[in-house]
């Protein structure tokens, strides 16, 4: 990436400080976002979602296995994300392992839940098949096709509006006597359940820079950034998970401050892509 | 199976035997980079991105000071492909077809124009469905035309087989799976020389002249919708600056 | 910090102009081959060959393993190249580079793909138990042309490879016994052809191409194509990536020149092999 001059970063510093940012935006504004489903049609659930100059693709794909021993009424759910080199050439390779993991574990703390998958957005029991015996296991897959900023929120975004198309195909499970217990699985290329995504949380990510904080940083807003919070709220105003980034410490009382903002803000971005999503279903569906 | 109907002489996926897939390309995809774009064969989905030329990263890389140097890389995403394998990165057929990339782009690049700098051309497969090679190629192409990197031609490049004693234009994966040859040509299109070769599995000689003159008329056709393509875009540039 | 060996103008030049009278630096002409030689180790699929002055070696072993879910009653064939930094001061101990990526899935299209090896015929219990066959190709000195050589390495192990015989037996009948090779002879693998790779070197415009090139004609050529035929008059393989742009006239010129020099060296492996 190209760096930033001393006059650049003093223009976006003062343009924050005055609620007037490079682009136009004010500190809370969002930039244009456009969404697509079913770009992927080998998945069972597939999103694109773009804001600005960054986009990311989510896809969601499901195989029968076999539940944990720990959690036998449980379906398995696991995220991961990559960043392709095409968006930034430091990604080639393996540069972008580092930053790969560290979007793979947010997100997975937001959506999965704590170790005994409590508070998980995604109802884990709806994903098993026989109790103990076949589950559904749901693979996510996050990939970063362009960078320019606030890569958290998008992919979120993008891996909610992908849940909602998924489709996980009805399971005619019966036992054959002769190949001892082990249950034969008629998938049926019909009947599809939808996911419920009304719980699914997206994640606000409020960048503080100087005095002020901003959502929806483009790169160069965060190469700026003091430090960042994004927190994960869903529909009822729930706060489902939380991290801050950056090194710079923050007084308690501004991370409710900034907790605040984000649950006002997510609200605003929860029914944007609500309507995105019904949008597209009705697009898909005519 | 049968992959040529006997009596129809249709495909699997309906096309004719000398027929290929839809074509696709779009210049200007990812807005951070240099030049890039999105190249569709069928079902086959690709994204080449290019960053350069720009100031050399690695000294100890550059080996001809005078010309520019060329890197390449070559990824899969994960749901890339029918079943969800993770794909190591570098694994070696990746680290291959890198390699190929790479080679058949730099013998196009005027790389002496630019001298002690480098050109990175990533490629993603977002979707594969045979082809995904070819696809790359054409997709690079697109991006280093939107890039402003001077070459000597374009490189277009296409594949083609042979099942059930026919010639196969631009294979999917179900053909390519098969187990019959595969032979995927480049070619440098004015010029009319072929850049890239590359054949597996056996064929007697004289079906091998076939399948690669068929590929090569492939190129040809590709190498003219690649031209309206870039046509398009620099029309639209010309509209935007008024 | 990049060892390789750059030429000099003067040697490029010289190499160059050869050329152009038609002549070799090495006396030869431009489709003859190096000598020749092949010596096999004391155990059963190891081999060295020397073609001029670069040296392979190939080594083959064997292990019993699951087959693969979509071809249950096929062994697997492997093909591993590993260049030591004793060949040539470019290579780096270590992850094999790019160049020996490349090297092994040449010649794995070439013997794999090809079907040159019977891999049903290393099924012992379908779905089960199949034989997987790994050859290891250890570059020793690279005087050019690698590709060749090496493939020469593994058709030579492969074919003085033997496998232990195995019964299956017990009282569930899934019982894999694997014999010792002094209680029961060993058994060969099932070769159906010798896939030959051919490599050829071209300079100038794509109008001057010699075969088995010298490591320092590699050095300056402006592109290479190695094109692996049989005996038979297939195709095998073929692999041109990149480099000076050829007409597709020549590319069908060398492989009527490859089959005849493919010809010649099956002859040769068949004797010594016969030989050894």
């Amino acid at each position: 990436m190209v760096g930033l001059s001393e006059g650049e970063k003093h223009f976006i510093r003062g343009g924050i400080a005055q609620d007037l940012r490079a682009d136009g935006r004010t500190r809370l504004q969002f930039r244009a976002v456009t969404v697509e489903t079913g770009i992927i049609p080998q998945a069972n659930g597939s999103a694109r979602v773009r804001m600005g100059a960054t986009e990311v693709i989510a896809s969601v794909k499901a195989e029968l296995g076999k539940p944990t021993i720990l959690h036998p009424g449980k379906g398995k759910v696991s995220i991961y994300v990559d960043c392709s080199p095409t968006a930034a050439p430091m990604f080639e390779g393996r540069g972008s392992e580092e930053l790969s993991a560290e979007l793979s574990v947010a997100l997975q703390r937001c959506l999965l839940g704590g170790k005994s998958g409590a508070g998980a957005a995604i109802d884990l029991s709806s994903l098993i098949v026989i109790e103990g015996k076949a589950c559904w296991d749901l693979y996510i897959d996050g990939l970063v096709v362009s960078s320019d900023g606030n890569l958290l929120d998008a992919l979120a975004a993008a891996i909610k509006v992908a849940l909602s198309d998924t489709g996980i195909p009805k399971v005619n499970v019966s036992l054959n006597a002769e190949t001892d217990g082990e249950p034969e699985f008629d998938i049926s290329d019909e009947d599809f359940l939808q996911f419920d995504t009304s719980s699914v949380p997206v994640i606000v990510t409020l960048t503080k820079v100087g005095k002020h904080y901003i959502v929806d940083a483009t790169s160069e807003e965060e190469s700026q950034m003091s430090s960042a919070v994004s927190v994960s709220v869903n529909r009822l105003g729930q706060i489902c998970g939380m991290t801050k980034r950056g090194g710079a410490g923050l007084d308690p009382s501004v991370i409710f401050d900034m907790i605040s903002v984000a649950k006002h803000v997510s609200q605003r971005f929860i029914s944007l892509l609500d309507s995105e999503i019904a949008a597209a279903e009705a697009a898909d569906a005519e | 199976m049968e992959h040529v109907n006997p009596l129809t002489g249709f495909r699997v996926d309906g096309r004719r035997p000398n027929e290929m897939r839809q074509l696709r390309g779009e210049v200007g995809v990812v807005s951070r980079a240099d030049g890039s774009a999105l190249f569709e064969m069928g079902n086959t989905r690709v994204i080449a991105a290019v960053y350069g030329p720009r100031e050399i990263q690695n000294r100890s890389q550059q080996v001809n000071l005078k010309e520019a140097l060329v890197r390449c890389e070559y990824r899969m995403a994960e749901f890339s492909t029918g079943d969800r394998r993770r794909k190591p990165k570098g694994d070696r057929r990746s680290t291959e077809i890198s390699l190929v990339i790479r080679q058949t782009m730099e013998a196009s690049i005027l790389t002496h124009l630019m001298p002690h700098s480098q050109i990175d051309i990533f490629v993603q497969v977002l979707q594969a469905d045979g082809g995904t090679r070819s696809a790359c190629i054409n997709a690079a192409t697109l991006a280093l035309a939107d890039a402003g990197i001077p070459m000597k031609d374009i490189v277009t490049s296409c594949s083609a087989g042979y099942l059930c004693s026919t010639p196969l234009l631009d294979l999917n994966y179900i053909e390519d799976s098969a187990g019959g040859p595969d032979v995927t040509v480049g070619i440098l299109a004015k010029m009319d020389k072929v850049t890239l070769l590359q054949m597996d599995a056996k064929l007697p000689m004289d079906t091998f002249e076939t399948v690669m003159e068929l590929a090569t008329e492939g190129c040809k056709a590709i190498a003219t919708y690649i031209r309206e393509v870039l046509l398009e875009n620099t029309k639209q540039l010309e509209c935007q600056r008024g | 910090m990049d060892e390789r060996w750059f030429p000099t103008v003067n040697e490029r030049e010289f190499i160059e102009q050869a050329f152009e009278s038609g002549l070799r630096v090495d006396g030869r002409g431009p489709f003859d081959f190096r000598n020749l030689k092949i010596a096999f180790g004391r155990e059963d699929g190891s081999a060295e060959v020397e073609l001029g002055e670069t040296r392979v070696m190939g080594y083959v072993t064997a292990q019993l393993v699951q087959p693969y879910k979509e071809r249950p009653n096929e062994g697997t064939l492997a093909i591993f190249a590993e260049f030591s930094p004793m060949a040539d001061p470019a290579y780096e101990p270590g992850r094999p580079g790019e160049a020996a990526i490349e090297l092994g899935r040449v010649i794995d299209r070439g013997l794999r793909e090809s079907r040159a090896v019977d891999l049903e015929s290393l099924c012992v219990v379908a779905g089960k138990h199949v034989w997987s066959l790994r050859v290891d190709l250890h570059v020793l000195d690279n005087e050019g042309n690698l590709i060749d050589a090496a493939n020469i390495a593994a058709l030579a192990a492969l074919s003085t490879f033997r496998r232990p015989e195995c019964t299956v037996g017990g009282d569930d009948g899934q019982q894999l016994t694997i014999h010792d090779p002094d209680v029961r002879e060993p058994l060969s693998l099932t070769i159906h052809h010798l896939p030959i790779a051919v490599t050829f070197a071209y300079f100038g415009d794509g109008n001057i191409m010699v075969v088995d090139p010298t490591f320092k004609e590699e050095a300056i050529m402006g592109g290479r194509m190695t094109v692996t035929v049989n005996s038979n008059t297939d195709v095998c393989s073929i692999q041109k990536a990149g480099g000076e742009g050829l007409m597709p006239s020549v590319v069908m010129q060398c492989l009527r020149i490859a089959l005849l020099k493919a010809a010649d060296i099956t002859n040769e492996i068949k004797i010594k092999l016969s030989q050894g």
